[in-house]
């Protein structure tokens, strides 16, 4: 794989008014590790490096680096854009962080001072979702705290070289996308995998009975499967608020949310079962009841995550 | 075939047992796991069976396929649920009652049917009457929400994590309605709602949309497409501003400008360009961005329902109290 290649001369587009623009993604060229793009003198020498891994790094590992040159800042950064703009530059940038593999990303003229970073394309609602129409936005200009200042370079080198160090140990750091920001996701999910703690401990439970035919151990299969019945309904209440909330809808034709209102009506039957004295007269529906409605749990746990295709679960 | 109600004793017999007993409502329940179960495979699985979007129903119907057929199946098996929700709650209630119950926990499974039933109306209208409406793009002028109201973006906020990832947006909205004005804020699981959920206008994307900063001489101002400025006693309309201009890819603005006299003139001017006009000489300064932002627009007269469905619910969990389990 080739290092750095220092692209230099005439840009794909020129216009009045100092306007240039280059389409580094091209001039990087395949496996390349980037492309270090100079600037002639006239434009006051800006430098933009995209990020490539090494073909020697390991998955996901990505090569750091941060240095100056003669007539301009070198900022990098992994999958993120750097750029310190003057007027009449624009930037193009491959990101693979975003799941774009060519994005020309514009940095507006605002200033002799300070960096500017755009984003599209992130795994937000708007992006995985209805995002109808075609807005014609500009994407929205947010002042990058990290990025490196012309004043800052020594701290940002620090910063860098903490963050290469969590790269090199195999750390990560993801951000949640917009749709988890919100009071209903951290009540939703712990209710939901608290109900399947239960229920797996009612199958369990079911399952000691079959050995042992305790009237004590039919109990607990009731009281734990109505437990989480209870715990279930409440998850469903939160999810589906979380729902309106973010997609203006409480359900969808979703596999998660199918088998969500599967397990509901599974477990519907220990009330059906527990006022029903003729059925309570038939222990066995009780554990019967228990151990099927585990596997229920674990298709939609475990199975609508493989076997189902896409899920809006699947952040 | 003699039916059971929740207290033991023989509930009668015939049909009409037959319909309020636990017994169909189990089988009922179960009937309605297995329908499913097949219909989520179907949907998964098979090629020109896909899943609507969000919750819709009218799909299923309007190319009707026999890969649905585990739909169609569970219609009528869910009015025979409700049914039979209806007349076992019925029965139990008036027994109770006349028996001279008056203990809440007795009558807590009565109010858990009642919040099922208005499950099964809110799944039924939101499936039959939802719909995705005309999207909404507000910027800096009154625009039509499409329902009465009108709203405009007066500030946009955005919070990004340490790597620049969008964390909130917080979308400012001067809100317009039969005379009076409020501000209200959309965000990221904020939406605009309206009727309990019914009308919701949700933020898809926000972003700031090009406006054109125009001045003669010591007065300047900024405006956006369809905007217009009075500048030196010369209004000055906005046509279009465009970010890349038809040639040289320089920000250039379309604008019309009239003076007192009434003289009309339409030109462009790129960015840094100047016209002489009879105030004065105007010039484009710069572009700037506006805060904008694209609204979806759901209509969802299925939510009110859900939302009474889940505070009824929790009244007939409250009321079960410690029998519960």
């Amino acid at each position: 794989m080739d290092g750095p290649r220092r692209v230099q001369g005439e840009p794909v587009e020129s216009c009045a008014q100092g306007w240039w623009r280059w389409d580094l993604a091209t001039a990087a060229g395949e496996g390349s590790r980037g492309a270090e793009l100079e600037l002639g003198a006239e434009v006051v020498g800006i430098v933009v490096v995209i990020i490539e891994p090494a073909p020697e790094a390991e998955q996901g590992e990505h090569v750091f680096a941060d240095r100056r040159e003669q007539g301009g800042d070198v900022v990098v950064g992994r999958g993120r854009q750097a750029a310190k703009a003057r007027p009449g530059v624009r930037v193009v940038r491959r990101s693979r962080e975003h799941s774009i593999t060519q994005e020309r990303v514009d940095v507006p003229v605002q200033g002799e001072r300070g960096v500017k970073s755009l984003h599209k394309g992130d795994r937000g609602a708007a992006g995985a979702l209805a995002a109808l129409g075609s807005a014609q936005l500009d994407p929205p200009l947010a002042r990058h705290p990290s990025l490196p200042f012309e004043d800052h370079a020594e701290a940002d080198r620090e910063r860098f070289g903490r963050e290469l160090w969590m790269l090199r140990f195999g750390l990560d750091l993801h951000y949640p996308v917009p749709p988890l920001r919100t009071i209903w996701y951290p009540t939703h999910v712990p209710l939901s995998f608290l109900a399947y703690a239960v229920w797996a401990a009612a199958a369990a439970a079911a399952l000691v009975w079959t050995q042992r035919r305790e009237a004590a151990w039919l109990r607990r299969v009731e009281r734990l499967g109505l437990a989480g019945f209870g715990l279930w309904s409440l998850s469903m209440i939160c999810g589906g608020i979380w729902g309106v909330v973010a997609w203006g809808a409480y359900f969808l034709w979703d596999p998660k949310v199918v088998w969500s209102v599967i397990l509901w009506f599974h477990y519907a039957s220990f009330v059906h079962v527990r006022f029903t004295p003729s059925l309570r007269a038939r222990p066995w529906v009780t554990a019967a009841l228990a151990v099927v409605g585990f596997a229920w749990v674990l298709v939609a746990y475990v199975g609508t995550s493989f076997f189902f295709g896409k899920s809006s679960h699947a952040f | 075939m003699r039916s059971e109600g929740a207290d033991g004793e023989a509930d009668g017999s015939g049909f009409a047992a037959l319909l309020r007993s636990q017994g169909l409502g189990l089988a009922c329940g179960q009937a309605t796991v297995l329908l499913l179960a097949i219909g989520s495979f179907v949907m998964a699985h098979v090629e020109g069976a896909p899943a609507p979007a969000l919750d819709d129903l009218t799909a299923f119907f309007r190319a009707p396929s026999i890969h649905y057929a585990w739909l169609y199946l569970l219609v009528p098996v869910l009015g025979l649920y409700a049914l039979n929700t209806v007349l076992c709650t019925w029965h139990h209630v008036v027994r109770r009652w006349r028996a001279g119950q008056r203990a809440l926990p007795v009558y807590a499974g009565a109010v858990m049917h009642v919040a099922f039933l208005l499950a099964l109306v809110a799944h039924a209208v939101g499936g039959l009457w939802s719909e995705e409406r005309e999207p909404v793009m507000l910027g800096a002028r009154f625009v039509g929400l499409g329902d009465g109201r009108e709203a405009r973006v007066v500030g946009l906020d955005e919070e990004q994590h340490p790597d620049g990832s969008p964390r909130q947006i917080h979308a400012r909205l001067e809100v317009r309605e039969g005379g009076s004005t409020r501000v209200e804020e959309v965000s990221w699981n904020g939406p605009l709602s309206r009727g309990f959920g019914a009308d919701l206008l949700l933020l898809a994307q926000a972003g700031r949309t090009p406006a054109a900063r125009l001045s003669v001489g010591d007065q300047a101002c900024t405006a956006e497409a369809g905007g217009a400025c009075l500048l030196s006693g010369v209004r000055i309309a906005v046509d279009d501003v465009l970010a890349e201009g038809p040639w040289e890819k320089t920000p250039v603005v379309s604008l019309r400008a009239r003076d007192r006299a009434g003289t009309v003139t339409d030109f462009y001017l790129p960015v840094g360009g100047v016209r002489d006009l009879a105030g004065g000489t105007l010039r484009f300064e710069r572009l700037e961005g506006n805060p904008a932002v694209l609204l979806r627009h759901r209509h969802a007269p299925g939510n009110p329902w859900a939302l009474a469905s889940a505070m009824v619910l929790l009244v007939g969990i409250a009321m079960l109290g410690r029998r519960w389990i």
